[in-house]
Protein backbone atom coordinates (compact mmCIF):
# COMPACT_ATOMS: atom_id res chain seq x y z
CA UNK A 1 0.00 0.00 0.00
CA UNK A 2 1.64 3.17 -1.22
CA UNK A 3 0.19 5.46 1.42
CA UNK A 4 1.53 3.46 4.34
CA UNK A 5 4.38 5.02 6.21
CA UNK A 6 6.46 3.91 9.12
CA UNK A 7 4.72 6.48 11.29
CA UNK A 8 1.19 5.06 10.84
CA UNK A 9 -0.13 2.94 13.64
CA UNK A 10 0.24 -0.80 13.24
CA UNK A 11 -1.97 -3.63 14.39
CA UNK A 12 -0.81 -7.22 14.63
CA UNK A 13 -3.24 -10.05 13.94
CA UNK A 14 -2.44 -13.62 14.89
CA UNK A 15 -4.06 -16.53 13.04
CA UNK A 16 -5.15 -19.87 14.50
CA UNK A 17 -1.96 -21.46 13.21
CA UNK A 18 0.10 -18.78 15.02
CA UNK A 19 1.15 -16.76 12.02
CA UNK A 20 1.30 -13.02 12.67
CA UNK A 21 0.31 -10.28 10.24
CA UNK A 22 1.31 -6.68 10.83
CA UNK A 23 -1.08 -4.29 9.14
CA UNK A 24 -1.85 -0.59 9.21
CA UNK A 25 -4.57 0.35 11.66
CA UNK A 26 -6.59 1.89 8.83
CA UNK A 27 -6.74 -1.55 7.17
CA UNK A 28 -7.81 -3.25 10.39
CA UNK A 29 -10.60 -0.68 10.82
CA UNK A 30 -12.42 -2.24 7.84
CA UNK A 31 -13.47 -4.83 10.41
CA UNK A 32 -16.20 -3.42 12.61
CA UNK A 33 -15.30 -5.95 15.32
CA UNK A 34 -11.65 -4.85 15.44
CA UNK A 35 -12.72 -1.22 15.21
CA UNK A 36 -14.87 -1.70 18.31
CA UNK A 37 -12.00 -3.38 20.13
CA UNK A 38 -9.65 -0.52 19.29
CA UNK A 39 -12.20 2.11 20.28
CA UNK A 40 -12.87 0.33 23.56
CA UNK A 41 -9.13 0.11 24.06
CA UNK A 42 -9.24 -3.61 24.50
CA UNK A 43 -6.94 -4.32 21.61
CA UNK A 44 -3.48 -5.21 22.88
CA UNK A 45 -0.45 -5.23 20.65
CA UNK A 46 -1.52 -8.53 19.17
CA UNK A 47 -5.09 -9.52 18.38
CA UNK A 48 -5.45 -13.31 18.43
CA UNK A 49 -7.95 -14.73 15.94
CA UNK A 50 -8.18 -18.32 17.12
CA UNK A 51 -10.80 -19.39 14.61
CA UNK A 52 -9.22 -18.02 11.41
CA UNK A 53 -6.36 -19.82 9.69
CA UNK A 54 -3.50 -17.96 7.99
CA UNK A 55 -4.67 -18.74 4.45
CA UNK A 56 -8.09 -17.20 5.12
CA UNK A 57 -6.66 -14.33 7.12
CA UNK A 58 -4.22 -13.31 4.39
CA UNK A 59 -7.10 -13.22 1.88
CA UNK A 60 -9.11 -11.06 4.25
CA UNK A 61 -6.21 -8.68 4.74
CA UNK A 62 -5.77 -8.45 0.97
CA UNK A 63 -9.43 -7.46 0.71
CA UNK A 64 -9.30 -4.93 3.56
CA UNK A 65 -6.14 -3.30 2.20
CA UNK A 66 -7.72 -2.75 -1.18
CA UNK A 67 -10.93 -1.42 0.27
CA UNK A 68 -9.18 0.78 2.84
CA UNK A 69 -7.14 2.52 0.16
CA UNK A 70 -10.12 3.03 -2.16
CA UNK A 71 -12.09 6.22 -1.71
CA UNK A 72 -15.31 5.63 0.20
CA UNK A 73 -18.58 6.33 -1.53
CA UNK A 74 -19.90 8.73 1.07
CA UNK A 75 -16.65 10.67 1.40
CA UNK A 76 -17.11 12.52 -1.77
CA UNK A 77 -20.07 12.80 -4.08
CA UNK A 78 -18.20 13.00 -7.38
CA UNK A 79 -16.12 9.94 -6.93
CA UNK A 80 -13.75 8.80 -9.56
CA UNK A 81 -15.64 6.39 -11.84
CA UNK A 82 -12.40 4.60 -12.53
CA UNK A 83 -11.83 3.88 -8.83
CA UNK A 84 -15.30 2.36 -8.56
CA UNK A 85 -14.70 0.17 -11.59
CA UNK A 86 -11.30 -0.79 -10.28
CA UNK A 87 -12.79 -1.91 -6.97
CA UNK A 88 -15.50 -3.86 -8.77
CA UNK A 89 -13.00 -5.79 -10.85
CA UNK A 90 -10.87 -6.38 -7.77
CA UNK A 91 -13.92 -7.88 -6.01
CA UNK A 92 -14.69 -10.06 -9.02
CA UNK A 93 -11.12 -11.38 -9.12
CA UNK A 94 -11.05 -11.80 -5.35
CA UNK A 95 -14.10 -14.06 -5.42
CA UNK A 96 -12.56 -16.44 -7.95
CA UNK A 97 -11.54 -19.02 -5.37
CA UNK A 98 -12.84 -22.47 -4.50
CA UNK A 99 -15.95 -22.99 -2.42
CA UNK A 100 -14.26 -24.18 0.80
CA UNK A 101 -12.18 -21.00 0.90
CA UNK A 102 -15.24 -18.86 0.12
CA UNK A 103 -17.01 -20.42 3.06
CA UNK A 104 -13.99 -19.89 5.33
CA UNK A 105 -13.75 -16.25 4.24
CA UNK A 106 -17.49 -15.80 4.81
CA UNK A 107 -17.32 -17.28 8.31
CA UNK A 108 -14.32 -15.11 9.17
CA UNK A 109 -15.87 -11.97 7.64
CA UNK A 110 -18.98 -12.64 9.67
CA UNK A 111 -16.89 -13.00 12.83
CA UNK A 112 -14.88 -9.86 12.09
CA UNK A 113 -18.01 -8.04 10.94
CA UNK A 114 -16.83 -6.81 7.54
CA UNK A 115 -20.12 -5.97 5.85
CA UNK A 116 -18.94 -5.54 2.26
CA UNK A 117 -17.03 -8.79 2.35
CA UNK A 118 -19.99 -10.72 3.79
CA UNK A 119 -22.10 -9.31 0.95
CA UNK A 120 -19.50 -10.21 -1.68
CA UNK A 121 -19.19 -13.80 -0.44
CA UNK A 122 -22.96 -14.29 -0.13
CA UNK A 123 -23.40 -12.93 -3.65
CA UNK A 124 -20.70 -15.28 -4.93
CA UNK A 125 -22.33 -18.31 -3.33
CA UNK A 126 -25.76 -17.26 -4.58
CA UNK A 127 -24.38 -16.82 -8.12
CA UNK A 128 -22.88 -20.29 -8.06
CA UNK A 129 -26.04 -22.09 -6.93
CA UNK A 130 -28.53 -19.93 -8.84
CA UNK A 131 -30.71 -22.06 -11.12
CA UNK A 132 -29.09 -25.33 -10.02
CA UNK A 133 -30.86 -28.54 -9.01
CA UNK A 134 -30.78 -29.74 -5.39
CA UNK A 135 -28.21 -32.42 -6.36
CA UNK A 136 -25.94 -29.82 -7.92
CA UNK A 137 -26.31 -27.43 -4.99
CA UNK A 138 -25.43 -30.21 -2.55
CA UNK A 139 -22.26 -30.89 -4.50
CA UNK A 140 -21.30 -27.22 -4.85
CA UNK A 141 -21.80 -26.51 -1.15
CA UNK A 142 -20.32 -29.85 -0.09
CA UNK A 143 -23.23 -30.55 2.24
CA UNK A 144 -22.47 -32.76 5.22
CA UNK A 145 -23.81 -36.29 4.58
CA UNK A 146 -25.12 -36.49 8.15
CA UNK A 147 -27.49 -33.63 7.55
CA UNK A 148 -29.23 -35.03 4.45
CA UNK A 149 -33.00 -35.45 4.39
CA UNK A 150 -34.44 -38.94 4.38
CA UNK A 151 -35.90 -39.99 0.99
CA UNK A 152 -39.40 -39.47 2.42
CA UNK A 153 -38.58 -36.00 3.72
CA UNK A 154 -37.06 -35.02 0.40
CA UNK A 155 -40.04 -36.36 -1.52
CA UNK A 156 -42.32 -34.30 0.72
CA UNK A 157 -40.28 -31.14 0.25
CA UNK A 158 -40.40 -31.63 -3.52
CA UNK A 159 -44.10 -32.34 -3.53
CA UNK A 160 -44.90 -29.15 -1.61
CA UNK A 161 -43.52 -27.05 -4.43
CA UNK A 162 -43.67 -29.43 -7.36
CA UNK A 163 -43.90 -26.54 -9.86
CA UNK A 164 -40.28 -25.69 -9.10
CA UNK A 165 -39.12 -29.07 -10.36
CA UNK A 166 -40.55 -28.97 -13.89
CA UNK B 1 -21.76 -25.04 4.98
CA UNK B 2 -23.53 -26.33 8.08
CA UNK B 3 -21.61 -23.91 10.28
CA UNK B 4 -22.81 -20.77 8.57
CA UNK B 5 -24.91 -18.63 10.88
CA UNK B 6 -28.56 -18.19 9.97
CA UNK B 7 -28.18 -14.50 9.20
CA UNK B 8 -25.66 -15.34 6.50
CA UNK B 9 -27.87 -18.09 5.09
CA UNK B 10 -30.75 -15.62 4.87
CA UNK B 11 -28.46 -13.22 3.07
CA UNK B 12 -27.63 -15.89 0.46
CA UNK B 13 -31.28 -16.94 0.08
CA UNK B 14 -32.42 -13.35 -0.39
CA UNK B 15 -30.23 -13.14 -3.49
CA UNK B 16 -31.69 -16.23 -5.14
CA UNK B 17 -34.56 -16.66 -7.57
CA UNK B 18 -37.58 -18.29 -5.98
CA UNK B 19 -37.06 -21.57 -7.81
CA UNK B 20 -33.57 -22.00 -6.43
CA UNK B 21 -34.83 -21.14 -2.93
CA UNK B 22 -37.28 -24.04 -3.26
CA UNK B 23 -34.44 -26.26 -4.44
CA UNK B 24 -32.43 -25.27 -1.35
CA UNK B 25 -35.26 -26.68 0.72
CA UNK B 26 -34.35 -30.14 -0.53
CA UNK B 27 -30.59 -30.11 -0.05
CA UNK B 28 -30.33 -30.87 3.67
CA UNK B 29 -32.07 -30.45 7.01
CA UNK B 30 -30.51 -27.14 7.92
CA UNK B 31 -31.46 -25.45 4.65
CA UNK B 32 -34.92 -27.01 4.72
CA UNK B 33 -35.52 -25.63 8.19
CA UNK B 34 -34.34 -22.17 7.22
CA UNK B 35 -36.50 -22.03 4.09
CA UNK B 36 -39.51 -23.50 5.89
CA UNK B 37 -38.94 -21.14 8.79
CA UNK B 38 -42.19 -19.32 9.21
CA UNK B 39 -40.37 -16.03 9.48
CA UNK B 40 -38.93 -16.53 6.05
CA UNK B 41 -42.12 -16.72 4.05
CA UNK B 42 -45.39 -17.24 5.89
CA UNK B 43 -45.30 -15.16 9.02
CA UNK B 44 -43.33 -12.30 7.65
CA UNK B 45 -44.96 -8.93 8.25
CA UNK B 46 -44.03 -8.09 4.68
CA UNK B 47 -46.80 -9.30 2.41
CA UNK B 48 -45.60 -7.61 -0.76
CA UNK B 49 -43.04 -9.30 -2.91
CA UNK B 50 -40.86 -7.19 -5.19
CA UNK B 51 -39.10 -8.49 -8.25
CA UNK B 52 -35.78 -6.91 -9.09
CA UNK B 53 -35.33 -6.82 -12.86
CA UNK B 54 -31.59 -6.26 -12.60
CA UNK B 55 -30.65 -9.38 -10.69
CA UNK B 56 -33.90 -11.28 -11.25
CA UNK B 57 -34.54 -12.01 -7.62
CA UNK B 58 -37.58 -11.67 -5.42
CA UNK B 59 -37.39 -9.60 -2.30
CA UNK B 60 -39.89 -8.89 0.45
CA UNK B 61 -41.03 -5.32 0.31
CA UNK B 62 -42.09 -3.15 3.27
CA UNK B 63 -45.85 -3.45 3.78
CA UNK B 64 -48.26 -1.53 5.98
CA UNK B 65 -49.24 -3.13 9.27
CA UNK B 66 -52.68 -4.47 8.52
CA UNK B 67 -54.91 -5.24 11.47
CA UNK B 68 -56.57 -8.47 10.47
CA UNK B 69 -60.27 -8.66 11.23
CA UNK B 70 -60.62 -12.25 12.34
CA UNK B 71 -64.35 -12.72 11.75
CA UNK B 72 -64.27 -11.27 8.26
CA UNK B 73 -65.00 -13.98 5.73
CA UNK B 74 -63.16 -12.20 2.96
CA UNK B 75 -59.86 -10.42 2.87
CA UNK B 76 -58.54 -9.09 -0.42
CA UNK B 77 -55.54 -6.96 -1.11
CA UNK B 78 -54.54 -5.35 -4.35
CA UNK B 79 -51.73 -3.08 -5.35
CA UNK B 80 -52.00 -0.02 -7.48
CA UNK B 81 -50.65 3.45 -8.10
CA UNK B 82 -52.34 6.41 -6.51
CA UNK B 83 -51.16 9.98 -7.06
CA UNK B 84 -47.86 8.58 -8.24
CA UNK B 85 -47.37 6.50 -5.09
CA UNK B 86 -47.63 2.78 -4.51
CA UNK B 87 -50.96 2.01 -2.90
CA UNK B 88 -52.53 -1.02 -1.34
CA UNK B 89 -56.27 -1.54 -1.23
CA UNK B 90 -57.23 -3.68 1.70
CA UNK B 91 -60.71 -5.15 1.81
CA UNK B 92 -62.39 -6.90 4.72
CA UNK B 93 -66.14 -7.54 4.86
CA UNK B 94 -66.89 -4.62 7.19
CA UNK B 95 -64.24 -2.16 6.04
CA UNK B 96 -62.15 -0.95 3.17
CA UNK B 97 -58.84 0.84 3.47
CA UNK B 98 -56.48 2.36 0.96
CA UNK B 99 -52.91 2.64 2.11
CA UNK B 100 -50.47 4.89 0.28
CA UNK B 101 -46.71 4.66 0.45
CA UNK B 102 -45.65 8.29 0.44
CA UNK B 103 -41.98 7.53 0.00
CA UNK B 104 -41.27 4.51 -2.10
CA UNK B 105 -39.52 1.76 -0.16
CA UNK B 106 -39.85 3.46 3.24
CA UNK B 107 -42.00 1.37 5.55
CA UNK B 108 -42.79 4.26 7.87
CA UNK B 109 -44.26 6.25 5.03
CA UNK B 110 -47.30 3.95 4.65
CA UNK B 111 -50.26 6.11 5.42
CA UNK B 112 -54.00 5.45 5.57
CA UNK B 113 -55.42 7.47 2.72
CA UNK B 114 -59.01 6.29 2.88
CA UNK B 115 -60.81 4.25 5.48
CA UNK B 116 -64.43 3.28 4.88
CA UNK B 117 -66.73 1.52 7.32
CA UNK B 118 -70.46 1.37 8.07
CA UNK B 119 -71.55 0.31 4.63
CA UNK B 120 -70.10 3.21 2.66
CA UNK B 121 -69.98 2.20 -0.97
CA UNK B 122 -67.28 3.22 -3.38
CA UNK B 123 -68.31 3.84 -6.94
CA UNK B 124 -66.30 4.56 -10.03
CA UNK B 125 -68.01 7.26 -12.03
CA UNK B 126 -67.27 7.60 -15.76
CA UNK B 127 -63.83 6.08 -15.22
CA UNK B 128 -62.56 9.36 -13.85
CA UNK B 129 -63.99 9.83 -10.39
CA UNK B 130 -64.14 7.65 -7.33
CA UNK B 131 -67.28 8.47 -5.35
CA UNK B 132 -68.12 7.41 -1.84
CA UNK B 133 -71.80 6.88 -1.10
CA UNK B 134 -72.85 6.81 2.53
CA UNK B 135 -76.23 5.02 2.88
CA UNK B 136 -76.91 6.26 6.41
CA UNK B 137 -76.44 9.92 5.55
CA UNK B 138 -77.49 9.42 1.93
CA UNK B 139 -74.64 11.54 0.67
CA UNK B 140 -72.23 11.16 -2.18
CA UNK B 141 -68.74 12.54 -1.92
CA UNK B 142 -65.97 12.71 -4.44
CA UNK B 143 -62.94 11.12 -2.81
CA UNK B 144 -60.69 12.95 -5.28
CA UNK B 145 -58.20 10.16 -5.28
CA UNK B 146 -58.90 8.33 -8.45
CA UNK B 147 -56.05 7.30 -10.61
CA UNK B 148 -55.66 4.32 -12.84
CA UNK B 149 -55.11 1.11 -10.99
CA UNK B 150 -52.63 -1.58 -11.83
CA UNK B 151 -53.26 -5.22 -11.26
CA UNK B 152 -50.62 -7.70 -10.22
CA UNK B 153 -50.05 -10.82 -12.24
CA UNK B 154 -48.18 -13.95 -11.43
CA UNK B 155 -44.58 -14.30 -12.46
CA UNK B 156 -43.59 -17.61 -13.92
CA UNK B 157 -39.94 -18.39 -13.20
CA UNK B 158 -37.95 -19.10 -16.30
CA UNK B 159 -34.37 -19.70 -17.22
CA UNK B 160 -34.64 -17.15 -19.99
CA UNK B 161 -33.13 -13.86 -19.01
CA UNK B 162 -35.50 -10.94 -19.15
CA UNK B 163 -32.87 -8.85 -20.85
CA UNK B 164 -33.09 -11.27 -23.79
CA UNK B 165 -36.58 -10.02 -24.46
CA UNK B 166 -35.68 -7.11 -26.65
CA UNK B 167 -38.14 -6.38 -29.39
CA UNK B 168 -35.96 -7.55 -32.22
CA UNK B 169 -35.41 -10.88 -30.53
CA UNK B 170 -39.04 -11.77 -30.10
CA UNK B 171 -40.10 -14.45 -32.56
CA UNK B 172 -43.56 -15.85 -32.96
CA UNK B 173 -43.46 -19.63 -32.88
Amino acid sequence: MSTSSSSSKKIVLKSADNETFEIDEIVALESQAIKNMIEDECADNVIPLGNIDSKTLSKIIEYCKKHAESPKKDDNADIDEKAVEDLKSFDAEFAKVDMPLIQDILMAANFLNIDNLIGLMCRTIADRIKGKTPEEIRKILNINKNDLLSPEQEAKAREENSWAFD
Amino acid sequence: MEDLPESVMFDILSRLPVKTIIHCKCICKKWRNIVSDTHFVNDSPEKICAFDFDDETFKLFPSPLIEVIEDSYNHFQSLGVLKGCLCLADTFDPQFTIWVMKEYGIKKSWHKEVGLKDGTILMVFRDVELLAYCPTRKTVEDTQIFDRYLTAMSYRPSFLKLQNFELERVHVF
